[in-house]
């Protein structure tokens, strides 16, 4: 983080030490504790044993950080689907607090491999919502039939 | 193991004011957008969002965001920058930005 | 090889970007970086032996699948790869020094390499344009070997006199490189100041000078090669849908 503005700028979430082994200094950056990742997964069982395919980004990481974890899935799958290969569970069951079967609940943006591309209608139409003050209208529209 | 399985409102029912959450996913990928836009429609207030790279679930929530903690918080490319962020973080917005990255 | 017949700026632009990467080197290039995406994989197409670490967590994706949106994110960084690599992993390997090049980006730039990405205009609680942040830029900078941004404009508005909030700047003990339509300017190891090093073909130091808001010492440059048959046979046969153009 040396070089920029930012330490300076954030000094609740930056702070300078020295460090204890040598001569120089470091940054240190606060650590944030979330009170709920919320994520969501292509596999996942009832207990909340889940699978990311593709990418993982920093979902694991913001599971571990958390307090708690709130996952959404494309499908429910038998707990054997993790048992076959413990290694590919991205988020045990442990850290899981409650699981929603959501299909598509991604869109309008991508879940990899099921939907590839952005439904740019939605996306439209949600920009559109911004200007006009009227994103609740649009998630109305997006979660109908859905609660 | 303890059974989860819960609807999407009742799982939106434990989201409570001032609370900090991370949403997954990466700018327009696999992000839990419709989770996010239930929260969206709902009246929680100086909610605080947190990510590497949030994308567009957290802009989807930033009418009730009070602070964002982020690397880089955008659409990419075609998609391009996140619409409600820059709304309510440019000029006088209130909403406050705390990049780590 | 002819300029406006054979080649625009964007081929010319992504060649002086490839030459950058040699073998044996870890290569990064992060979201919303089409441009160093096609660069990097007609660069994986012309042969050279480097990584391909990205955000994708993708290690050396198959390059023959051609990019069919600019996102860099997924499957056009991803399916066909040898291995998995987070991004906290790779900073971690950066931050470890192991790390070769990082293509970043900018809003803008100054002539000691000071970087925007955080806001243009008024200031960083009240900015006029809000920008999406360094992602990852302000850790990588000071640890990277080879620093280099990209920037698919040229003008005053982006190559500015001083960046007043930077959201990252150079290390004086790294190589830090600026790549533009026109030109490249770097700065050497134990130096603080970008120099202009080369022109492309199809530009003039005066050209350069009017769009670019401060002083250039240098008078007289090299002029670089123009693109090779094989450097644009190895842009065209890994972007067959032309995602290059996106940011021209």
């Amino acid at each position: 983080m040396w070089g920029s503005d930012l330490v300076a700028k954030n000094p609740d979430f930056y702070h300078i030490y020295k460090n204890p082994w040598g001569d120089d200094e470091v940054v240190c950056v606060r650590a944030l504790v979330p009170d709920y990742a919320i994520l969501h997964v292509q596999e996942a069982d009832i207990y909340g044993n889940a699978r990311i395919l593709g990418p993982s980004y920093q979902d694991a990481l913001m599971a571990r950080a958390a307090k708690k974890v709130i996952l959404t899935t494309e499908r429910i799958v038998g707990t054997y689907r993790m048992q076959e290969e413990p290694k590919l569970t991205a988020i045990p069951h442990f850290l899981v607090e409650a699981v929603v079967e959501l299909p598509g609940g991604a869109k309008p943006g991508i879940c990899y491999p099921e939907y590839l591309t952005v439904d740019w209608a939605d996306h439209k139409a949600y920009q559109k919502a911004v200007k006009a003050d009227e994103v609740k209208q649009f998630a109305d529209k997006m979660l109908e039939g859905r609660a | 193991m303890k059974e989860k399985l819960m609807s999407l409102s009742q799982a939106a029912d434990l989201i409570q004011d001032g609370m900090l959450l991370a949403l997954g996913g990466n700018a327009m990928h696999r992000n839990p957008t419709l989770f996010a836009l239930e929260l969206a429609r709902r009246p929680l207030k100086g909610l605080k969002v947190c990510g590497a790279a949030p994308g567009i679930a957290t802009d989807y929530l930033m009418a009730q965001v009070d602070t964002a903690y982020f690397g880089f918080f955008g659409l990419e490319n075609e998609a391009g920058l996140a619409p409600q962020m820059r709304k309510y973080m440019e000029g006088d917005g209130p909403a406050r930005a705390i990049e780590g990255s | 090889m002819e300029f406006g017949k054979d080649y625009g700026k964007p081929e010319m632009f992504a060649t002086a970007v490839m030459r950058e990467i040699k073998d044996g080197e870890i290569v990064f290039h992060g979201l919303a970086s089409s441009t160093p995406m096609v660069v990097m994989k007609a660069a994986k197409a012309l042969g050279k032996d480097f990584t391909y670490v990205t955000l994708s967590d993708g290690v050396d994706h198959d390059w023959n699948r051609p990019p069919y949106v600019a996102s860099t994110l997924t499957e056009n960084t991803y399916t066909g790869s040898v291995a998995t690599f987070g991004l906290d992993e790779i900073f971690d390997l950066y931050a470890s020094g192991k790390g070769d090049i990082a293509f970043l980006s900018c809003l803008q730039i100054d002539k000691t390499g000071r970087i925007a990405m955080s806001y243009v205009g008024g200031d960083y609680d009240h900015p006029k344009l809000r920008g999406p942040g360094g992602a990852g830029s302000a850790t990588l900078t000071p640890v990277t070997k080879r620093t280099i941004i990209w920037k698919t404009a040229h003008d005053k508005r982006t190559m500015v006199e001083h960046v007043e909030f930077a959201t990252t700047s150079p290390a004086v003990d790294k190589e830090f490189t600026l790549i533009t339509p026109l030109c490249i300017f770097r700065k050497p190891v134990g130096e603080k100041l970008l120099k202009l090093e080369c022109i492309f073909p199809y530009t003039t130091v005066d050209e350069v000078k009017e769009n670019t808001a401060w002083v250039i010492d240098e008078t007289e440059v090299p002029v670089m090669a123009p693109p090779t048959e094989e450097e644009l046979a190895a842009l065209k046969k890994v972007d067959p849908n032309n995602i290059l153009a996106f940011e021209f």
